[in-house]
């Protein structure tokens, strides 16, 4: 295959930063027309890689070549001139402008023709079947339509190729499969799509060819004819990872700690119900966007429910803040540690404290550097949070370990039910099989625990039953003796 | 009993609610104040609500930027006070003058933004800088002979006071540079890729900055437009007053503010307009005028101004859905809350 | 894909922890760069001026810092948590206005008077702190018009057009025009103050919970942390503090005038940033503030010795706020990558 007949060549791409290696030498071939999938783990170096073609990173060695012609992208403006272009994932849209105007952003003449840039924006918004005023603000439209618009300013520089990372992220089942289609149709005019994905079916179904990333170098890359999930997740995974293995005992289940009903919660959330028992661990699967970070945010009290009910200890209540629920025995962590867990400027210690503030007090009762150092200590030591000093900067703690200390944070009040939202993301290989191992301790101490993680091999090994989430309600409700991932899945997809 | 046309009259007095505003208190003032609805006055309010709204003009692309200046009102004192100096005490050729206060605005303005986009100081410090640094220099400077002598001699330069105080086909001379002002700007932010550049850069910085808008030129370039706003609005009043203290100028950035937030532009930042502002200018113009009318305290004045400013801001918080402080942006003005994207 | 493993952040990380050598050099003259900064100036101030380091001197340099020192006190507890105060200079001359009223009614009532000051001004700091934190407003914005509202209340209602502090109200007078052992009076409590605003930063629950509000908002409430009382509570210390430095004020000048003076504001918030608290919350120290006091005090007092006319002094002090904002805005775009 001449290059000149590829779309896009890349050849022994390395990009490093200081003390990581985040790309080593990676190739990737695209014909023109191919969907091409990229998958890997956090941290596996796809997203590095995507910037790297995308122009905003600089690629220490190796060479790119857009239809046979080698470039060097020098910044996202240079990149789309050279005809590659990418979909954020978060949203890259300007609210207060129309959708013309968005889709030209940045390729506009100096004095806009509205007539004529509403037209040609008509006419590329009309190929992808996309029924839209192009007058519209961009403010007023839905998660799908957004996608739509980023596909049409790829279309409109006229891209050759298109990097979409995780555009299905926000979307239902159905906009996924109208977007796979708009996906095909423009594939079908010779644009070379890259697509990034967590949802490993949805590549496979989609794609013509799939390169998986390990570590940042290429662990395979197949026609998607020959592989199936199973075999992507042990590509991705390697031998590296082990998933603690469920005991073949299981614990005995106890009184019921939680249950819901009818939970709603704007369009998130559907009519959840669910029951959650001492000494269980409950694992809650479903695609991003299937609403289970928002279910449990209801949960702790992070969001209200506008309907159903929430009962703890078989007691209705009112979940008005977090404090409230910690007031109930219900605690979170959360999926985003540096937003919402983690309060970065300050010190490891005091990061691990601020739960337990009476706990310090000294003479006249005002706290006690001693006192403090001795608890901080001690809720250090029982995680094994390894760190040279209780002084430092959370900030320079590894993904592990932070998370590791936000547990200490959520333990020390003692509360009887745990959640944990994507408790492994981010987090280096060793520290996992430690937070399980956590999780299997204190569900055996008789806590209720709900897991949420995207990750499935996770959720099978973790948990004592499964429930799976779709579009905002749970559809499943299965032991996990009982799953296989095959039914867990096929579940989670419409 | 249900009068079909009187659902339109209340549809259109709703989305009109600023107009009806400012005729309410028009009326208000005219019916309670002998002296306010009289020509002499009239010709006074419009005078000075140009000068407000030519920096209200400025001011507004700053706002759509999500930036914050608050050193137009010492801008406009201190290019009021070049003027003075030079065409009353050392008599320079007007033209001159004008063209050097006017770089002179845009100058302090360009420093604004550089502080503000490349060193990445909020803009709220940056601008404060340069009000107290300029305060300074009118300060001693108002307090030098030469002031002195300059502010009590009356000018006898006829183009000069024409500036402020003159007509053109009946209206006064500051009310048709508004006019052609706001004209050029709202030709720039609606038909030009400037104006789209702006409004995405205030709207989703990201956005823009992937879009390879050229950020850095534009943040300098729109400050630089608020200082010559502001440099040019002091003309007028030095002209039309004839005299200068080291308090001119003072607390204009809060008129400001109201008048630009009051017409429905955001202080997040992409939202808004300066059809809006001529409102909210027109509005605060009546307002003002008509409490010196009627004699109101100062001190009252400044609770009705800062009642007003906290109901804007009440408003536009409501309108614009903003969480508290929220994520902040990298170069941002901290002081704005915006919302936090769950998920 | 997010997570601390994105290699800026790795990198980020293995740089913290390799700080060994010229690395920790560089580290530990960064954390006391004020210090450094404060001990500078003073060798070369009095190396070059001969009155520098007198005692005189240094009791004039410390009582012209009093009142700026305590109200700086005060705002950064708000800046901390996260929040800003533009009000404080209004809330001083209301507590200052009605702690000379009370006086001239009584000119005996001097412990009225000193404690309705700061009682004043933490009432006004519990309402700004309210207006702000419920609204969910700009703080900015939202004190500006506070601080309007709170001067023309003070001109209205509390102050009469020629405020003189008799003559008889000895003790009330003592407290800024006294002395102790030739050390003024303020200056003690300027050291009574900051001595408080160390203990309740750092050895307080409340404390705790203002450096974790101002860190992140969202991860204290999911922490379960009662934010906004913490957020008012900040407040009403400014106000208070404030409300401290209006009576040494009134006390020290022996009058009151209704003159605003945007001065004020302005070194306040000067001192503040140089002492390092940041503008973004969670940052900032007492010792920083205490340092940021002094340079400034020291600049300022270079400055009278030089004859240096007003305009500018307060360009010198615009250098230096630009200086230290510009660095600390520099720093924080490097570590954002």
């Amino acid at each position: 295959m001449t290059s000149a007949a590829l779309r896009l060549e890349a050849r022994g791409i390395t990009k490093s930063f200081p003390g990581v290696r985040a790309v080593a030498n990676v190739d990737l071939a695209l014909m023109p027309g191919e969907i091409h999938a990229l998958v890997g783990e956090n941290g596996s170096g796809k997203s590095t890689l995507c910037m790297v073609f995308s122009g905003i990173y600089r690629p220490d060695s190796g060479i790119i070549f857009i239809d046979g012609a080698m470039v060097r992208p020098e910044n996202p403006r240079h990149a789309q001139a050279l005809g590659i272009s990418m979909m954020y994932q978060e949203s890259n849209l300007v609210p207060e402008l129309t959708v013309a105007q968005n889709v030209a952003l940045g390729h506009d003449p100096f004095l806009t023709r509205q007539a004529a840039l509403v037209e040609s924006v008509a006419a590329i918004l009309r190929r992808l079947k996309f029924d839209v005023d192009p007058r519209m603000k961009a403010a007023t439209l839905g998660g799908a339509q957004m996608q739509m618009v980023e596909i049409a300013k790829a279309l409109y520089t006229r891209s050759k190729v298109i990097i979409m990372d995780e555009p299905t992220a926000a979307l239902s089942a159905s906009e996924v499969q109208r977007l796979h289609d708009v996906i095909r149709e423009i594939a079908a005019s010779g644009i070379a799509i890259i697509y990034i994905s967590h949802a490993l079916e949805e590549a496979l179904a989609l794609a013509d060819r799939v390169t998986v990333l390990r570590d940042g170098e290429v662990a395979a890359c197949r026609s998607t004819s020959e592989l199936c999930r199973e075999d992507l997740v042990h590509l991705m995974v390697g031998q590296h990872v082990e998933i603690v293995q469920r005991p073949t005992t299981r614990a005995k289940r106890g009184a019921e700690l939680v249950r819901t009903m009818g939970l709603c919660w704007r369009d998130r959330v559907r009519d959840a119900s669910f029951s959650l028992y001492a000494g269980e661990i409950v694992g809650l699967a479903g695609l991003i966007g299937s609403g289970r970070t928002e279910v449990a945010s209801l949960l702790a009290g992070i969001n209200r429910p506008d309907g159903g009910q929430i009962f703890v200890r078989s007691r209705e209540v009112d979940l008005r803040s977090p404090r409230d629920a910690l007031g109930h025995g219900i605690a979170i962590l959360t999926e985003n540690r540096k937003e919402e867990g983690l309060f970065l400027p300050l010190s490891v210690a005091h990061n691990l404290t601020i739960g337990i503030l009476s706990r310090l007090r000294g003479i006249m009762g005002l706290l006690s550097p001693a006192r403090e150092r001795e608890e901080a200590r001690a809720i250090a030591d029982r995680l094994r949070l390894s760190t040279p000093s209780l002084q430092i900067d959370v900030r320079s703690l590894s993904g592990g370990n932070q998370q590791k200390l936000l547990i200490g944070r959520m333990l020390v009040r003692e509360p009887d039910i745990l959640i944990f939202d994507e408790p492994t993301k981010g987090v280096d290989v060793g520290a996992i099989a430690e937070i399980h191992h956590l999780i299997r301790e204190l569900a055996s101490r008789g806590k209720g625990i709900l897991v949420i993680s995207s990750y499935l091999p996770e959720i099978m090994a973790l948990s004592d039953r499964i429930l799976v989430m779709r579009g905002g309600e749970i559809v499943q409700d299965i032991d996990a003796a009982d799953a296989s991932t095959d039914a867990v899945i096929s579940r989670a997809f419409v | 009993m249900n009068w079909p046309g009187l659902r339109r009259v209340d549809k259109f007095l709703l989305k009109n609610q600023l107009a009806v505003l400012a005729v309410l208190a028009f009326v208000f003032f005219a019916l309670v104040s002998p002296f306010f609805a009289s020509a002499f006055n009239l010709q006074n309010l419009a005078r000075e609500g140009a000068e407000l709204g030519i920096v209200c003009v400025g001011a507004t692309l700053v706002l759509l930027l999500g930036r914050l200046d608050i050193s137009v009102g010492a801008v406009l004192g201190m290019s009021a006070l070049i003027v003075i100096l030079g065409c009353k005490a050392f008599a320079l050729p007007l033209p001159l003058l004008v063209v050097v206060v006017l770089l002179f605005g845009a100058g302090i303005g360009a420093i604004n933004g550089v502080l503000s986009s490349v060193v990445g100081i909020p803009s709220f410090i940056a601008t404060l800088i340069s009000l107290v640094i300029l305060r300074g220099v009118m300060q001693w400077a108002s307090s030098t002979e030469i002031m002195r002598t300059a502010n009590s001699a009356v000018s006898t330069d006829h183009v000069f006071l024409a500036i402020g105080n003159g007509v053109f086909a009946g209206i006064p001379t500051s009310v048709l540079v508004l006019a052609v002002l706001f004209a050029a700007t709202i030709l720039v932010l609606r038909f030009t890729r400037i104006g789209t550049s702006i409004y995405a850069l205030g709207g989703n910085f990201q956005a823009a900055l992937r879009a390879g808008l050229r950020v850095t030129a534009l943040e300098i370039g729109v400050f630089a437009f608020a200082g010559f706003c502001s440099a040019l609005a002091g003309i007028f009043l030095a002209s039309r007053l004839d005299s200068v203290t080291y308090q001119t100028g003072q607390y204009l950035e809060f008129y400001v503010l109201i008048a630009v937030i009051l017409g429905g532009t955001s202080i997040a930042g992409g939202v808004g307009g300066v059809w809006g502002t001529l409102l909210g200018v027109a509005f605060i113009g009546i307002l003002n005028n008509g409490m010196v009318m009627l004699t109101v305290d100062r001190d009252y004045q400044d609770v009705v101004i800062a009642a007003f400013l906290v109901f804007a801001l009440v408003g536009d918080q409501y309108l614009n859905r903003r969480g508290e402080t929220a994520r902040r942006w990298q170069l941002a003005d901290l002081w704005t809350p915006r919302q936090a994207k769950r998920r | 894909m997010e997570g601390l493993s994105t290699p800026a952040e790795l990198a980020r990380a293995a740089r913290f922890q390799r700080a060994r050598g010229a690395r920790a050099l560089f580290a530990w003259a960064g954390r006391n760069a004020l210090t450094l900064i404060f001990l500078a100036l003073c060798i070369l101030l009095s190396a070059t001026l001969p009155t520098f380091l007198t005692l005189g001197n240094w009791t004039i340099i410390l009582q012209s810092s009093a009142i700026i020192g305590v109200m700086g006190f005060g705002l950064s507890f708000v800046m901390i948590s996260g929040s800003f105060d533009l009000s404080f200079a209004a809330t001083m001359l209301l507590a200052g206005a009605v702690s000379a009223r009370i006086i001239m009614l009584d000119d005996q009532a001097t412990v009225l008077a000193l404690l309705a000051g700061p009682l004043a001004g933490a009432v006004v700091g519990v309402l700004n702190g309210t207006v702000v934190v419920v609204t969910g407003i700009s703080p900015l914005l939202a004190t500006i018009a506070t601080a309007m509202l709170i001067r023309a209340f003070a001109v209205l209602y509390v102050m009469q057009t020629w405020m003189e502090i008799p003559r008889s109200a000895a003790s009330f007078l003592w407290l800024g025009q006294g002395s102790l052992r030739g050390i003024p009076i303020s200056i003690f409590l300027l050291a009574g103050v900051a001595a408080a605003s160390f203990i309740l930063l750092n050895r307080t629950g409340f404390g705790r919970m203002l450096y974790a509000v101002g860190a992140s908002p969202r991860a204290a409430r999911v922490a379960g942390l009662r934010d906004e009382a913490v957020r008012i509570g900040a407040f009403m210390i400014c106000g208070a503090c404030a409300g401290i430095a209006g009576v040494i004020n009134v006390s020290s000048v022996g009058g009151l005038s209704a003159v605003f003076n945007i001065s004020y504001l302005y070194d306040v918030i000067t001192v503040v940033v140089v002492g390092g608290v940041s503008f973004f919350g969670g940052v900032g120290t007492v010792y920083g503030v205490v340092l940021g006091l002094l340079i400034i005090g020291v600049l300022k007092n270079a400055m009278i010795i030089l004859n240096t006319p007003y305009y500018a002094q307060s360009m010198v002090g615009g250098v230096f706020l630009l200086l230290a904002i510009g660095l600390d805005s520099w720093l924080r775009k490097r570590r954002a990558g």
